[in-house]
C-alpha cells in the first residue's frame, strides 16, 4: 500500500505541462506561427510532420527574423527557423529527470509525447510554477488533470 | 549525522533558503548608453537572455531578449544607434540577496516574470532567471528523493 501511494505522489512532467492547444508543419510560413503563439498565449510551438515531432519553434526564433527585409521574410517557412530534433520526453516522465535534461542540453521547453503523439509541452515558465509547488512544501496537486489530447495541426 | 539530516530535510533548510544560493552570481550588466546591437552581441556572447542596466553604477532597469526582439520589429529603429534606455524595462523587478527563494519564486510565477534582479544595498549581485529556477527544482527535487530514499533505508 505504502509504495502504490509513493508511486501515485511522485512528480512527473504530466501534471506541470502546458496542453498546447496548436502545431504546425516544417512549411508553415513564419508569420503565420507568430499570429497562432499571438492568439493562443504560447511562446513555443511543436513542429510536426504526420503525428511525427520534427521541431519546435520559440518566440525568440521567430522574431530573430523579423528586421529581415518583407520579401525575404515572407518567404521564411518553420522548417528554416525551428530547432530541429527537440528534447521530447514521455508523458510519465518524473520532474526531476525532465529538468536535469533540459539543463543538459540547454533547452527552454521540452516537447512532451504519449502513445506516439505531442500532447503538450514543458517551458521555463511551468518549471517556474512547479518550483513554487515544491517550495510550499506540498505534494503534487492533487488538480483533476484533462485527458491530454493529440494536436491538432493548425489550420 | 544530525547535521546531515538537518540539511537535508524539506521542512529544516525552508527558512534558510535564500534568493543569493539560486541566483546567477555577479552577473554581465550593460551600461544604459550602449546601443542594442551591443546589448545583442554580449547576449550572444555570453548566452544569457536578460542583463541588468546600469548608469553610473547604478541600477537603472532590465533588458531582456524579448525586449531587443519587440524594438528591433518597429521599422524606423536602428540597432546600432538607439541605446539600451530605450529599449529596456525601467521597473525590473528587484529583490535583496537575503529575499526568501520560495517568496520571489511565487511573485515571478503570479505575475510572468522572466527574471529577478537580485541587489546588496545600491549593488547588483545577481540575477534570477526563470533557468535559475529550473536548477532550483533539479535541485529540490534531486534532494526530496534522496531524502525519502533515506527515510526508507531507516
Amino acid at each position: 500500500v505504502i509504495a502504490v501511494k509513493r508511486e501515485a505522489t511522485m512528480r512527473t512532467v504530466e501534471q506541470y505541462m502546458t496542453l498546447a492547444p496548436t502545431a504546425v508543419v516544417p512549411d508553415t510560413p513564419v508569420a503565420e506561427a507568430r499570429e497562432l503563439m499571438r492568439e493562443c498565449g504560447v511562446h513555443h510551438l511543436p513542429v510536426l510532420s504526420g503525428k511525427r515531432l520534427v521541431g519546435l519553434v520559440t518566440e525568440a526564433d521567430l522574431s530573430a527574423y523579423e528586421d529581415l527585409p518583407d520579401i525575404q521574410r515572407h518567404r521564411l517557412r518553420i522548417e528554416d527557423v525551428m530547432v530541429p530534433m527537440p528534447l521530447s520526453v514521455q508523458l510519465a516522465t518524473p520532474l526531476e529527470e525532465v529538468a536535469r535534461e533540459m539543463l543538459r542540453t540547454r533547452s527552454s521547453a521540452a516537447v512532451i509525447s504519449h502513445h506516439g503523439e505531442v500532447v503538450g509541452v514543458f517551458t521555463l515558465t511551468d518549471a517556474l510554477r512547479a518550483l513554487t509547488e515544491v517550495l510550499e512544501g506540498g505534494q503534487p496537486m492533487a488538480r483533476p488533470m484533462p485527458q491530454p489530447k493529440p494536436y491538432a495541426v493548425g489550420r | 549525522v544530525a547535521r546531515s539530516v538537518l540539511s537535508t530535510g524539506m521542512e529544516a533548510s525552508m527558512s534558510s533558503r535564500s534568493i543569493a544560493a539560486y541566483m546567477t552570481k555577479n552577473p554581465y550588466s550593460i551600461g544604459a548608453d550602449q546601443s542594442l546591437t551591443q546589448a545583442h552581441e554580449l547576449m550572444r556572447a555570453r548566452r544569457v537572455r536578460h542583463v541588468p542596466v546600469l548608469s553610473a553604477g547604478k541600477l537603472v532597469g532590465l533588458v531582456s531578449q524579448r525586449d531587443l526582439s519587440l524594438i528591433e520589429a518597429l521599422s524606423d529603429v536602428d540597432p546600432a544607434t538607439v541605446p539600451v534606455e530605450d529599449a529596456m524595462s525601467q521597473l525590473p523587478y528587484v529583490v535583496t540577496e537575503d529575499a526568501e527563494l520560495e517568496g520571489v519564486v511565487s511573485v515571478m510565477a503570479a505575475k510572468k516574470y522572466g527574471s529577478a534582479v537580485v541587489v546588496r544595498g545600491d549593488r547588483v549581485v545577481g540575477v534570477f532567471t526563470t533557468t535559475d529556477a529550473l536548477r532550483a527544482l533539479s535541485e529540490l527535487l534531486h534532494r526530496d528523493r534522496t531524502t525519502k530514499r533515506r527515510g526508507r533505508a531507516a
